[in-house]
């Protein structure tokens, strides 16, 4: 007789599989008999005393599963294992679990009757034509991709308005529907606030700071940078406004965007007026006196939007760590810096984070320069080479074209990076690390080298370089926000507690008023 | 009105039916670090961190047990949930991998139920008796019971199961702890299954008597010890966590339940209990309702169990 044996190591399957499995697998033909069990010591005693105990077995820990066949021949039972692992694939392989692959929405749509929301991630000539089909098929859409016309982008919001679906995008990075993130996304606590918002990033840092509160979300509803644009005229953001106010789990509401045109404002701040819940504008850069005309509450930076939403949630105003800003921290460090040592340099991820720590600087500074600046006058001619005050967006267009998003591939900051440090008139450079679904698994790890050699260019040259990190992240991430501060801490990066204070820190930084 | 989109197979976010206290408290407290130790449709098993101590995230349709929490779910595998990935829990939540996150706000507090009272010992008797022809009749074939596989390994094993029981069952009638370890040493991790039925056996039978002694702590069973002792290298952690968790006193719901319905003075008929245990796993509740019989009768036989028929607590 022939005996032969597999091991999967520290491989466990239920008691059903195991039982189904045995009992199916000394029914294959020619099999005398087949032994599935754990590679415990009394299994293998058993074994022993049936003459089948062969040396691999004999080496099986009890996390280990056995598979010994005993046949008529070689063949017969190097077939059994054969067929005995398909049955294993059979049953680890479940079906609902399993990807699939589908080649039009049409059919993902037939073999997937529950499903109604379609992620469109495709180059931008087609994005239109999945989207489109996938609303006629009635999926709410969610469009990651970009490069679509402003004419398509009006066309399908007015198609997805028209039959009562969400379309998100296009270039809609972040997304939480009915408990799940979709794309860009960090896992927080359920709660009674949902987000509207025309900034990726920016819903993320409200979310962010809403959990940190102790507050919770019910959905974020991004609806594309491009829809509080005049053509587009905010028709996703008034929808996502009305779905949240008839969402009954969605006590609050916060609008994320960065300004949008009068006309478009007065639109959407009319609709949120009136859809009966209240409601939180974070309209970076925007209008205070028209929020506030409009009989809703403004937030001025992301962190005072999060922070007043809570609030309005029912947390007790006094029972919240609002993470004040560290006063002494900012005395100190001015005294660290020589005179010289005099501007920001911000390398940032996140679009809307740099907006905001930028916008903070406006404040204080005149001569602030970005990729993404509006006024020409303030917009980097060449986006390696920085200027005075400088924010970089390096998910911008000007980065990304034919890239991965910096999110994902920290390379041309890493580089950036240490070309900063080189630079004796720079005081402080921030950067961002962004946790969360779809994000890197380890953004602070993979800049570690960066910013130790960054430290030591300016230690040679007899400078303190301050160094300011934000984790934009929360305590449910999976790459662990304690694990990546503490990374950044270890190589002497000053961690902020939220995108706000990292723009009033570092412009506190490099004031040189007392 | 746009319906919400159900939740997709990723970054799916559920709700914790109930759940051990001890885990919620965990859950609700400081930052708790693990890891998938093992997933299967319906439950999940995750390795802490800190003291490797294993604890479960099952499927709705399941009962609460030991470091179990009750997830209104159906299949955990279907949201992509493996082995290897990293949980982290605290705050209220406990999130794994970036794929699912489980909040246990408003989860009902659950601790094995303990019996109130006992009945006589002649009347256990009869109850047992009853139960085991019930097991026989209606238990599943795999361990105990012969008939999943007419081959040489299974027929073996059986009959080592048997002699191990029956073994156990003696030494701690007649009260000689190093015979009944010896007999448990032969029983660990023995028989098909992933937790071994030899194991499955052990579980029923150390939270029959945890349950039941008259000192019902785990500091005076020198028996217990010495099984939780041997077990840690005899079988698979799976395993070896609900044994040493038995050995406790604490253990799945309706198996705690099979035991006060037959220990109990003012009890329901057994039958429906006894049921709920023989449809655990594959064979598994079989094994474990033979292990519930055999432990609390070894209480009656070394005269632990007939103690005034008084309430216990």
């Amino acid at each position: 007789m022939a005996i032969k044996t597999a091991i999967k190591r520290n491989t466990y399957f239920d008691s059903v599989s195991l039982m189904s499995v045995t009992g199916r697998a000394n029914a294959v033909a020619g099999v005398d008999q087949a032994m599935i069990g754990m590679g415990t010591a009394m299994n293998k005693e058993v074994l022993q005393n049936v003459g089948m105990l062969t040396p691999e077995a004999a080496e099986a820990q009890s996390g280990d599963l056995m598979i010994v066949v005993r046949s008529a021949s070689d063949e017969i039972a190097e077939q059994a294992l054969v067929e005995i692992d398909e049955l294993f694939k059979q049953k680890g392989g479940n079906e609902s679990g399993r990807k699939m692959n589908y080649a039009t929405i049409e059919s993902a749509v037939a073999h997937v009757p529950g499903a109604n929301l379609a992620i469109i991630a495709v180059a931008g000539e087609f994005a239109s034509r999945e989207a489109r089909r996938a609303l006629e098929s009635g999926l709410h859409v969610m469009m990651f991709s970009d490069n679509v016309s402003i004419e398509d982008e009006v066309a399908l919001k007015t198609l997805a308005h028209d039959k009562g679906l969400l379309m998100m995008g296009p270039d809609c990075g972040t997304a939480y529907i009915g408990g799940v993130g979709l794309c860009f996304a960090n896992a927080v606590r359920a709660g009674n606030i949902g987000i509207v918002g025309a900034s990726g990033t920016g819903s993320q840092e409200v979310a962010a700071r809403i959990h940190d509160f102790g507050g919770g979300i019910t959905q974020i509803i991004g609806t594309g940078g491009r829809d509080l644009n005049e053509k587009v005229g905010g028709i996703m953001m008034i929808d996502g406004i009305n779905a949240l106010a008839r969402d009954p789990a969605t006590e609050v509401i916060v609008l994320v965007s960065k300004p949008p045109a009068k006309s478009v404002q007065d639109k959407v701040l009319a609709a949120a007026a009136a859809c009966g819940k209240p409601v939180v504008a974070c309209l970076l850069g925007g209008s205070e006196e028209a929020v506030t005309r409009a009989g809703l509450l403004f937030g001025k930076t992301t962190k005072e939007a999060a922070l007043k939403a809570v609030i309005l949630g029912g947390r007790k105003e006094e029972e919240i760590n609002k993470r004040a800003l560290n006063l002494p921290l900012i005395a100190e460090t001015r005294a660290k810096l020589k005179p010289e040592q005099r501007y920001i340099r911000a390398l940032l991820c996140g679009g809307t984070l740099c907006e905001e720590v930028m916008l903070i600087a406006k404040e204080s500074y005149d001569n602030v320069y970005s990729n993404i600046a509006k006024d020409p006058a303030r917009k980097l001619k060449d986006v390696s080479t920085s200027i005075e005050h400088t924010f970089i967006d390096f998910g911008d267009d000007d980065f990304t074209r034919g890239r991965p998003h910096p999110m994902i591939d920290p390379s041309q900051r890493l580089a950036r990076l240490v070309q900063e440090a080189r630079d004796p008139s720079v005081g402080v450079i921030v950067l961002d690390f962004i946790l969360g679904y779809g994000a890197h698994e380890d953004p602070a790890g993979v800049m570690i080298p960066a910013l130790v050699e960054a430290k030591q260019i300016a230690a040679a040259e007899g400078r303190h370089l301050e160094i300011l990190g934000y984790v934009l992240g929360t305590d449910l991430d999976s790459q662990s926000l304690a694990e990546q501060t503490a990374k950044l801490s270890e190589v002497g990066v000053t961690i902020a507690s939220s995108c706000t204070n990292a723009g009033l820190l570092a412009r506190g930084f490099v004031s040189k008023e007392n | 009105m746009p319906a919400w989109p159900a939740p997709m197979r990723a970054h799916v976010t559920m709700q914790a039916r109930s759940g051990d206290g001890a885990f919620l408290a965990r859950v609700n407290g400081a930052a708790f670090a693990g890891v998938v130790h093992s997933a299967f449709r319906r439950a999940v098993n995750i390795a802490c961190l800190s003291n490797g101590e294993l604890h479960t995230l099952v499927t709705g349709d399941l009962d609460d047990g030991p470091n179990s929490l009750v997830v209104v779910t159906e299949d955990f595998l279907a949201i992509g949930i493996c082995q290897g990935d990293s949980v982290r829990a605290g705050g209220g939540s406990l999130a794994i991998a970036g794929k699912a996150m489980v909040n246990v706000a408003g989860a009902a507090v659950w601790r094995t139920p303990v019996p109130e009272t006992q009945c006589a010992a002649g009347l256990l008797r009869r109850r047992l008796a009853e139960a085991e022809a019930a097991i026989w009749r209606n238990g599943t074939p795999g361990g105990f019971i012969e008939g999943m596989a007419d081959t040489e390994v299974a027929r073996l094993t059986t009959r080592m199961l048997h002699e191990g029981a029956d073994g156990l069952a003696l030494a701690l009638g007649r009260g000689d702890t190093d015979a009944a370890l010896a007999h448990a040493r032969r029983l660990l991790g023995l028989g098909p299954g992933l937790t071994p039925s030899g194991d499955d056996f052990l579980t029923g039978l150390l939270a029959a008597r945890a349950l039941c002694r008259r000192q019902a702590d785990l500091g005076s069973d020198a028996f217990a010890h010495g099984v939780i002792r041997l077990a840690k290298s005899a079988t698979n952690p799976i395993a070896y966590a609900a044994i040493a968790k038995a050995a406790r006193g604490e253990v799945r719901d309706r198996v705690a339940r099979l035991i006060i319905a037959l220990g109990s003075a003012t009890a329901e008929p057994p039958s429906q209990a006894l049921a709920q245990v023989l449809a655990i796993g594959s064979s598994s509740g079989t094994e474990i309702a033979f292990g519930v019989i055999r432990g609390l009768a070894s209480l009656i036989d070394n005269g632990e169990w007939d103690h005034g028929h008084q309430d216990r607590h």
